[in-house]
């Protein structure tokens, strides 16, 4: 087995040696290496906007406050929040839970389309044979 | 056993390698004397043969009846299945970390959570857990299942029409598998140009999978331009036969994955049909699938892949020496292996009554 995992690990070690050795001997273009270390990003894409995405309601807002007494602020809401999570919080996830369910209702009916279109398209063919 | 042994799945698709593995099993257990059907909520047009529609399935099966359930996404059919009147078998073909798809799809990312409830809520009631790998079993019992057996599962070769793969001469990477960010194609792009800089200019990878996300598509080919190596990408236009994947495996020089996280990955077994060397990242079930068939690498340095790729490519005792492993490695995955494993899984429910 050629797997490091099992420490028979010959085929690895011999192409690793390879790249140390020329690496070690600067014959890889400089150019080639910084451009092996290019970012790429995962795109977050028009999907964000999807009915899922915002089947879950946050409980709480990120605090600010840019005033003088900005943090005194944020504190204090702090503590409001707090103190009102106790009847904020459930009213959040029913409205979650009611997101869900009329989302997944939303993809059932969706799939129960793509059936009948289905069923429809096949018919119109068979139809279309015949004649 | 007296009693059929039917399967349910949420999709039944052409391409998907849930679907091939599920009419695999559908085929062994009709080799070894079962009743068995498919059956699937929705059901890909031109596969339409091959399934019954879900809701059927109630009223067609009895106490005696053996029901295999595919877990792979979250779905309402899992609050059906866990309500039929029959032995409830739960082949959890495992659902992606949310965390892994980050940024993805949220629609996407949506479903894993779905799934992953579902197979809290089915793991424990199921009387008999199956996973197509160790990895995948370890999750199933950790999510309650009492009894797991583990059966890896087929790709469907037939229509593939396995070859020896013949190189046209120059290295041609390949990798089978959907788009998203945890199959970590972007770095199959970094082996190509560290290939293409250091041993071979002319060298290609190959791309094949459905995109939930076109965006993520695009976003390859701009860092495959970035990179400079985007003459060499190849990347799909559009579905694919399985006639034209079999030309892609026979026309490639090695299988590489960078995914990481597989419960088994299929292609994995299709490119070891082509007689194609494998390498493979050591995450999720990709290091149990491989296992002596080819090359399983701890770390992700695209030089290191670059170079054991130009080796795997070129005619030599390497590439020789990972070709007789593919095949050896393919033995595990035979007809007669897979339909004992299933077989010997479902008597031990059946042996209950």
């Amino acid at each position: 087995m050629t797997s490091e995992v099992d420490n028979d690990d010959s085929l690895v070690a011999a192409a690793r040696a390879v790249v140390a050795g020329s690496l070690a001997a600067g014959e890889y273009d400089p150019e080639l290496l910084r451009r092996l270390d290019s970012k790429f990003t995962v795109p977050t894409g028009g999907l964000a906007t999807a009915p899922e995405a915002l089947v879950h309601v946050p409980s709480g807002r990120p605090l600010h406050s840019s005033g003088a007494l900005g943090a005194v602020t944020v504190a204090s809401k702090r503590v409001v929040r707090r103190l009102l999570s106790w009847y904020v919080h459930p009213i959040t996830v029913d409205q979650s839970r009611f997101n869900e369910a009329i989302t997944m209702e939303l993809r059932r009916l969706e799939r129960r389309v793509e059936r009948i279109e289905t069923q429809v398209t096949a018919a119109a063919e068979s139809d279309r044979e015949q004649s | 056993m007296t009693g059929a042994v039917h399967q349910l799945v949420p999709v039944l698709a052409q391409g998907d390698g849930v679907s091939a593995a599920v009419l695999r099993f559908r085929d062994l257990l009709r080799w070894r004397g079962y009743r068995s059907d498919v059956y699937a909520d929705l059901v890909d047009r031109h596969m339409r043969r091959q399934a019954q529609p879900a809701w059927k399935l109630r009223s067609e099966t009895t106490t005696d009846d053996v029901v295999i359930y595919h877990l792979s996404i979250g779905s309402p059919l899992a609050a059906e299945f866990a309500a039929l009147p029959a032995k409830l078998v739960i082949f959890y073909q495992n659902v992606t970390p949310v965390e892994s798809t980050a940024g993805s799809s949220p629609l996407l990312a949506h479903r894993l959570r779905w799934g992953r409830a579902d197979l809290a809520t089915l793991a424990p009631i199921a009387e008999l857990g199956l996973a197509a790998s160790e990895f995948s079993a370890r999750e199933l019992r950790a999510a309650g299942a009492s009894d797991v057996a583990v059966v890896p599962l087929q790709p469907d070769l037939k229509s593939l029409r396995p070859r020896a793969s013949s190189p046209a001469g120059r290295p041609v990477l390949l990798f089978v598998g959907r788009f998203a960010p945890h199959k970590h194609q972007d770095f199959l792009i970094r082996v190509l140009a560290a290939l293409r800089g250091t041993r071979s200019a002319d060298a290609a990878l190959v791309l094949v999978g459905s995109a939930e996300v076109p965006e993520y598509i695009q976003a390859l080919s701009a860092f495959a331009e970035r990179l400079g190596v985007i003459a060499g990408l190849q990347l799909p236009r559009g579905p694919m036969s399985d006639r034209e994947l079999g030309e892609l495996y026979a026309r490639a020089t090695v299988f590489v994955c960078a995914s990481d996280h597989e419960g088994f990955c299929l292609p994995l077994v299709e490119a070891m049909a082509f007689s194609l060397p494998v390498i493979g990242y050591n995450a999720g079930a990709v290091g149990e699938t491989i296992a002596d068939g080819g090359v399983v690498l701890d770390d992700l340095d695209p030089l290191l892949w670059a170079e054991l790729a130009w080796q795997a490519s070129i005619q030599g005792t390497v590439r020789s020496r990972l070709v007789r492993a593919a095949r050896r490695r393919l033995d595990a995955f035979s007809d007669a292996v897979v339909a004992d494993k299933l077989i010997n899984a479902l008597s031990r429910i059946t042996s209950r009554d």
